[in-house]
C-alpha cells in the first residue's frame, strides 16, 4: 500500500492558469449560474412589475397547486415516454444504419446515402412541422392514398389522436436524426481491425456471423456509452417538434414539461407555476446526470465528471 | 528563461481575454448610458429651444384654462411620447413610409407638437410577451397598450398614472361619445377607487355576433333556400358535397369558441342555438355562472358531437386552424362556415379576385326554438392604454389628444387627410395600439346606407365610403374589384344584416366582463381542461358524460373561488 506521492503544485506556479480560466468561468457565471437565482420565482407569487424582491412569498404554495393539478402527472408521463422512445428508437436505428453502411460496397454510393441520410438533421422542426401537418392531415396525401387503396373506412386524424400522436413524435424525430446519430458509430466501425474480418473469412463465417461476432462487439462499448449519456436526456422530448405539432386535442398524450412550461409562462403568464414545474424538472434531470454518469463509469469507464 | 516567457504571455493573453470581457460588459452599459445621456440631452435641448415657445405657449395656456381647452390644439409644451406598440405586418404604406412616418402620424404630430418615438413596434403575436418583458425589465415605454390582467398588475404596483382629469379636460365630444355607446362597460374595468387608470379600446359590438356564410353562387344554381335551422344547414352541406365535389362541410378550426368573438370558422353560432353560451359568464337564476358549464352546453355538445358524426363538420378539425381553414374555404372545397361580418370581405373577396362570379350570402342562422337568433355579446374593451406612472401632465395631455385625433380619423378612415383617394389608411397605422370605434359602430353606417336613412350628402368618412363602394359593386362586381373597392359593398351586406335584424336577435350580455384575481393563476388551467374536454367530446374521444366530470374539476381546480369572487364585485 504505497501511496503515490502526489506532487504539491503551489498555487503561485499555477495562477496563471487560474487566470486563464477566468474568461470562461466568467461567462459560465453570468449566463448559466446568475438566472439560476431566477428559481425563487417558484417560492413566490411572482409579478412581473413588483419583481423578485417585492414579489410575495407563498413557500411551497405553487407545488402543492402543481401536485393538485391533473396535467402534471400527464406531462411528466408523457415526456417520459417520448423522450425515452427516441432514445431507443434512434439508437437502435443509427447502430442498424451505421453497421448496413459498413456493409455495403461501392465508396460515392456509400458517401452519397449517409449524406442524404445526414440532411434532415439540418432541417428546423418549423418547416419539419408544416410538411407533416399536411401530408398527415385528414384529406392529405396519406389518407387519399389509404383511402383510395381501401385499407382504411374513413380518413384518419393522425395528429389529432391521442393513440397515434407519440408514435408520431418518436417516428418522426428518429426520421430526423438517425443518419446524425450514425456518424459516431461509423467512426467506431472504422476502428475495428480488418485482420479480425480475414480471419473469419478463412473460418468460414458467414456475413451475418461477421456481423454479428466481429462488428456488433466491435462497437459495443461505443453504443453503451451513447445509451449510458442519453439517459441524461430522459425528460428532454424536443419542445420545437412537440410545440409545432401538437394541438389542444392531443394535448393528454402529447403535451409535454416544456411545452407546458412554455404555454404557463409565456402565454398564460403562469410564472411562479411554470418555473415550479422548470424546477422539479431539473432537479430529476439532476439526479438523471448523477445515475448516467455513474453508470458510463461502470460499464464504459467513461468520466464525464 | 524561456519558461518565463511562455509564462508572462500566457498572463498576458489570459489578462486580454479577461478584460476585453469585461470591457464588451461595460460597453454594451456605457452604451445605453451614452444613448440615455443623450437623449437627455437631447431633451434638455428641447426644453431649452422650446421655453420660449413654451413660454407663450404656457401664458396662452393660463389664459385658456378655466375657459375653453381645445381638444385639438397644441399640447401646452413640446412632448416626446416614447411608445410601446404592436406593429401591423399587413398594413400598406406610401412609398418611403413607415408606421412612425406616414401621413396620419405626421398630421397629428404637427397639429399636437408631440414627437412620436417607437420604443418598440412588434408583430402583434409577440407583442403581449414584449410588454410582459418590458414591465419585468423595468423598461415600460411612456404609453402602450396591455391586457386586462396586465393593467390589473400595474393599477395595483401603482406603476401606472391616473387619468380621470386629463380625459375629463381633453377628450372631444366625439371620443366621449363613443365611450357612452357601451353603457358604461368599457370604463368598469379600469376604474380603479373611482379614478380612471387607463383608457380602454371600443371594439364594435359587430365583430362578436357570429354570421353564417353560404356560397351564394351555388345556392342559387341548385336552388336552395336561406336557411333557418340547423337541419337546413346540414341539408345545404350535403347538396354541396354531392353536387359540388366539396371534400369538406361546415368549415371549423379547432378553436371553436372564443371569449371576444370575432371567431372565424368557430361554432359560438352553434352553441346559442341552444341556448348556452360558453367562455361567458352569463346570469342564470340570478346567480353568476359560467356558460361553458350549463346544462345547455352539454346539449349542445351532444348535438354537435351529432353533426361530428354524421360528417358534416370534418373530423379533422381539432388539428387545424385559421389559416388551414381558409385555405379550404377560398380554394373552394367547402361553402359554409361561421365567421365575424368583417370576414365577408377578408377573406372572401379574395376569392372575386380569381373567378368575379363567386358570390358569398350570409345569414343569422340557426335560429333558436323562440325563432330568435341568440348571440352572446362581448366586451368593447380588451385591451388598456396606460401611461407609466411618473409622467407628466403634458404627456397625458398629449395622450388623450392623440386619441382625440385617432377617433375622428379612424372614423373618417383618413379619408380629409389623404391626398390620393386611393393612399392606403388603416388605425393600425396610427401611433397607439387601440381601436376607438363605437360599439354600435357598424351597424349604424351599414344601416344608413341599405335604409337610406340618410342623404347621400351627409355622409361621410367610412359611411360614405360604404356607400360607393356598396353603389358601384352593386351594379359591376368585376369593375369594383378592379378598382380595388369592394370591401364596403361587404360591410354593408355583412353588418346591415347585423342591423336590419337587431330585432330578431336575443343579446346575451355578459354578467360582468371583469377578471378577477384568481383568474390570473387559475384561468390558465381552466381553460386547458375546458377546451381539452369539448374537443375529446367532439371528436367522439370521450363521451358527452366527460361533461359531468370536467363541471366538477373546473369548480374544484379554483373554479368555485372565481364565480364567488365574479359575486362579491356585483356587490
Amino acid at each position: 500500500m504505497k501511496k503515490e506521492k502526489k506532487k504539491k503544485v503551489s498555487f503561485a506556479r499555477t495562477w496563471p492558469l487560474h487566470l486563464m480560466l477566468l474568461p470562461g468561468v466568467l461567462v459560465l457565471f453570468v449566463y448559466t449560474i446568475l438566472p439560476l437565482l431566477g428559481n425563487v420565482m417558484a417560492f413566490q407569487n411572482f409579478q412581473p412589475i413588483l419583481g423578485f424582491f417585492k414579489s410575495k412569498w407563498v413557500g411551497l404554495d405553487n407545488f402543492k397547486y402543481m401536485f393538485m393539478l391533473p396535467d402534471t402527472f400527464n406531462i411528466f408521463r408523457n415526456t417520459l415516454i417520448i423522450a425515452v422512445g427516441k432514445i431507443i428508437f434512434n439508437l437502435v436505428m443509427s447502430v442498424f444504419f451505421a453497421v448496413l453502411l459498413y456493409e455495403m460496397g461501392g465508396k460515392h454510393f456509400k458517401k452519397m446515402t449517409q449524406t442524404i441520410c445526414f440532411l434532415p438533421h439540418f432541417l428546423s422542426w418549423v418547416i419539419l412541422a408544416m410538411i407533416f401537418r399536411d401530408l398527415l392531415d385528414g384529406s392529405g396525401i396519406i389518407n387519399t392514398v389509404l383511402l383510395k387503396l381501401g385499407m382504411i373506412e374513413e380518413a384518419i386524424v393522425f395528429l389529432g389522436s391521442n393513440s397515434l400522436f407519440q408514435g408520431i413524435i418518436v417516428s418522426t424525430d428518429v426520421w430526423k436524426e438517425f443518419g446524425y446519430g450514425a456518424i459516431i458509430f461509423i467512426a467506431a466501425l472504422a476502428g475495428i481491425n480488418q485482420e479480425l474480418y480475414e480471419a473469419a473469412s478463412i473460418d468460414g463465417a458467414s456475413r451475418l456471423q461477421k456481423i454479428w461476432n466481429i462488428t456488433l462487439p466491435g462497437i459495443k462499448v461505443t453504443v453503451v456509452l451513447v445509451a449510458t449519456l442519453n439517459i441524461a436526456n430522459v425528460l428532454n422530448a424536443g419542445f420545437d417538434q412537440v410545440y409545432n405539432l401538437y394541438s389542444p386535442i392531443v394535448y393528454e398524450t402529447g403535451d409535454i414539461i416544456d411545452t407546458y412550461v412554455y404555454r404557463m409562462s409565456f402565454e398564460s403568464a403562469q410564472y411562479s407555476l411554470a418555473t415550479a414545474i422548470g424546477l422539479l424538472k431539473s432537479v430529476v434531470s439532476f439526479v438523471l446526470i448523477v445515475l448516467s454518469n455513474y453508470l458510463a463509469k461502470r460499464f464504459a469507464n467513461y468520466r464525464i465528471f | 528563461m524561456k519558461k518565463k516567457w511562455t509564462k508572462t504571455w500566457a498572463l498576458l493573453l489570459a489578462l486580454t481575454m479577461a478584460g476585453s470581457l469585461l470591457m464588451a460588459c461595460q460597453s454594451s452599459k456605457g452604451g445605453s448610458d451614452a444613448a440615455a445621456g443623450d437623449t437627455a440631452k437631447d431633451n434638455a435641448a428641447d426644453t431649452a429651444q422650446g421655453a420660449d415657445a413654451s413660454q407663450d405657449g404656457q401664458d396662452a395656456q393660463t389664459e385658456d384654462t378655466g375657459a375653453q381647452v381645445d381638444p385639438y390644439g397644441p399640447v401646452s409644451e413640446p412632448v416626446t411620447l416614447h411608445i410601446g406598440r404592436s406593429e401591423d405586418t399587413n398594413a400598406s404604406y406610401l412609398e418611403g413610409q413607415d408606421s412612425s412616418n406616414n401621413y396620419i402620424v405626421n398630421h397629428i404630430s404637427e397639429q399636437l407638437g408631440v414627437e412620436f418615438v417607437y420604443d418598440f413596434s412588434v408583430a402583434s403575436d409577440t407583442y403581449e410577451t414584449k410588454v410582459s418583458m418590458a414591465i419585468t425589465s423595468g423598461e415600460m415605454p411612456d404609453v402602450m397598450t396591455v391586457t386586462e390582467s396586465q393593467f390589473r398588475q400595474l393599477a395595483a404596483a401603482g406603476a401606472i398614472e391616473d387619468m380621470t382629469d386629463a380625459y375629463n379636460t381633453y377628450a372631444s365630444d366625439n371620443l366621449k361619445a363613443a365611450y357612452e355607446t357601451t353603457q358604461g362597460i368599457s370604463f368598469g374595468t379600469v376604474t380603479v377607487d373611482g379614478k380612471i387608470m387607463g383608457m380602454p379600446n371600443i371594439s364594435p359590438g359587430a365583430d362578436g355576433i357570429p354570421m353564417l356564410f353560404v356560397r351564394g353562387d351555388w345556392m342559387e344554381e341548385l336552388g336552395l333556400a336561406a336557411p333557418k335551422s340547423v337541419e337546413d344547414i346540414v341539408n345545404i352541406v350535403n347538396t354541396f358535397r354531392e353536387k359540388k365535389g366539396t371534400t369538406n362541410g361546415l368549415v371549423v378550426s379547432s378553436d371553436i369558441v372564443k371569449e371576444n368573438g370575432n371567431n372565424t370558422y368557430g361554432i359560438d353560432a352553434l352553441f346559442a342555438m341552444y341556448g348556452s353560451y360558453p367562455k361567458h359568464f352569463v346570469e342564470e337564476d340570478g346567480k353568476i355562472v359560467y356558460g361553458s358549464n350549463t346544462a345547455a352546453t352539454k346539449e349542445a355538445l351532444t348535438g354537435i358531437r351529432k353533426l361530428v358524426e354524421d360528417g358534416v363538420i370534418d373530423s379533422s378539425f381539432v388539428v387545424r386552424d385559421g389559416s388551414t381553414c381558409e385555405e379550404i374555404v377560398t380554394s373552394g372545397q367547402a361553402g359554409v362556415f361561421f365567421g365575424a361580418w368583417w370576414n365577408m370581405s377578408w377573406p372572401l373577396n379574395n376569392m372575386i379576385t380569381d373567378d368575379p362570379s363567386v358570390y358569398w350570402n350570409c345569414y343569422l342562422a340557426p335560429l333558436a326554438a323562440d325563432g330568435k337568433y341568440n348571440t352572446a355579446m362581448t366586451s368593447p374593451s380588451g385591451s388598456y392604454l396606460v401611461v407609466k406612472a411618473g409622467c407628466s401632465d403634458a404627456v397625458k395631455e398629449a395622450v388623450i389628444k392623440t386619441m382625440n385625433y385617432q377617433f375622428d380619423i379612424d372614423q373618417d378612415q383618413g379619408v380629409s387627410l389623404k391626398s390620393d383617394p386611393s393612399d392606403p389608411y388603416s388605425w393600425t397605422s396610427m401611433p397607439f395600439s387601440l381601436l376607438l370605434s363605437r360599439y354600435d359602430d357598424k351597424e349604424g353606417k351599414a344601416l344608413a346606407v341599405v335604409n337610406g336613412e340618410k342623404e347621400v350628402s351627409e355622409l361621410s368618412g367610412e359611411a360614405l365610403q360604404w356607400y360607393e363602394s356598396y353603389m358601384a359593386a352593386t351594379e359591376d362586381v368585376a369593375a369594383a374589384e378592379a378598382a380595388n373597392n369592394l370591401s364596403g359593398w361587404a360591410y354593408v351586406r355583412a353588418a346591415g344584416l347585423l342591423g336590419q335584424e337587431v330585432g330578431n336577435m336575443n343579446q346575451v350580455f355578459d354578467a360582468s366582463y371583469t377578471q378577477t384575481e384568481s383568474m390570473d393563476s387559475k384561468w390558465a388551467t381552466l381553460e386547458k381542461l375546458e377546451d381539452e374536454t369539448f374537443l375529446k367530446i367532439l371528436n367522439g374521444e370521450a363521451s358527452v358524460d366527460a361533461f359531468d366530470e370536467y363541471v366538477e374539476q373546473w369548480n374544484a381546480l379554483g373554479g368555485t373561488d372565481i364565480l364567488a369572487e365574479l359575486e362579491a364585485l356585483r356587490q
